[in-house]
């Protein structure tokens, strides 16, 4: 039995999983977050307005700013650096996280959304 | 034959080292830092459809324990989450599909194997919704996946005879 690349049945599958992720990406609401939360080690250590300024250093030396309208991570011990490299926060739902330091920063939004439901 | 196959899961393994060694290297989308190209998954792949389950989910188990080794338990987790649940879904498209093609089944395992450890993520820090990177999930998992099945296409006849001689 000769494996085949791809098949019709497969391709229609692929055809239909990119629609499903443009449609998702047009459906899901893009409002402005109003809230930066910090958790550390799966509990939430401290919450900003994201309208205001802000700079915390934490305990695991991680340094994170918040420059009225975002947050982003600014240091981190880790090696891959991928909080900082996820770069400026600032739509409700977003998150970065330093997996090394179980630091997460996550913006939400005032009104109650799908994030809060679980 | 004992040692031969021993050997070869070896050199499998150390070849998935090299390769997801290899892709941490690059950041695809800086905005959603965890998704990967996911080449090591090839070789994962190329011992489920050539040797045997048992020596996929070994050489994924090794994976996770390079991970563990070099960037920490949550790193390990996750290695291990997404491959131990791709494989699993593999397997069992497998078993209704024999026949099934490269590209579905490479899609279909890039997919859970992103599934799997946003949501681990989700449980482990505090309920981050993965809902506003389903989409670049879906669509980086669906390219990745066909991308991944060409070029098993291409290297299984190959590496292959790593083993027939």
């Amino acid at each position: 039995m000769e494996r085949k690349l791809i098949t019709k049945k497969a391709l229609i599958f692929i055809i239909f999983l990119l629609l499903t992720a443009t449609i998702l990406y047009f459906l899901l609401p893009k409002s402005q977050g109003d809230i930066a939360e910090i958790w550390v080690d799966g509990k939430l250590y401290k919450s900003f307005d994201l309208n205001d300024s802000f700079e915390v250093t934490l305990k695991n030396g991680i340094i994170i700013k918040g420059d009225g309208k975002s947050a982003h991570f600014v240091e981190s011990s880790c090696r891959d650096k991928i909080c900082i490299n996820t770069g400026s926060l600032s739509l409700s739902g977003q998150w970065a996280a330093c997996l090394p330091n179980s630091t997460v920063l996550k913006i939400k939004g005032e009104e109650a959304n799908a994030d809060t439901v679980s | 034959m004992k040692t031969k196959k021993l050997t070869v899961i070896a050199l499998l393994s150390a070849l998935a080292l090299v390769l997801s060694f290899i892709e941490g290297q690059f950041i695809i989308f800086p905005a959603c830092p965890g998704i990967k190209l996911g080449l090591s998954n090839i070789v994962v792949m190329f011992t489920l459809l050539t040797l045997d389950k048992k020596s996929a989910y070994g050489i994924s188990a090794i994976k996770a324990l390079f991970a563990l080794a070099t960037r920490g338990v949550m790193a390990g987790l996750l290695s291990l989450s997404g491959g131990v649940i791709s494989i699993t879904v593999i397997l069992i498209i497998l078993f209704f599909k024999k026949d099934a093609s490269f590209s579905a089944l490479s899609i279909s395992g890039a997919l859970f194997h992103n599934l799997a450890q946003f949501t681990l993520i989700r449980i482990v820090y505090g309920g981050a919704s993965f809902l506003p990177y389903l989409p670049l999930l879906i669509a980086s998992g669906t390219v990745f996946g066909i991308m991944n099945a060409i070029l098993l296409k291409a290297v299984l006849p190959h590496l292959k005879k790593i083993y027939e001689k």
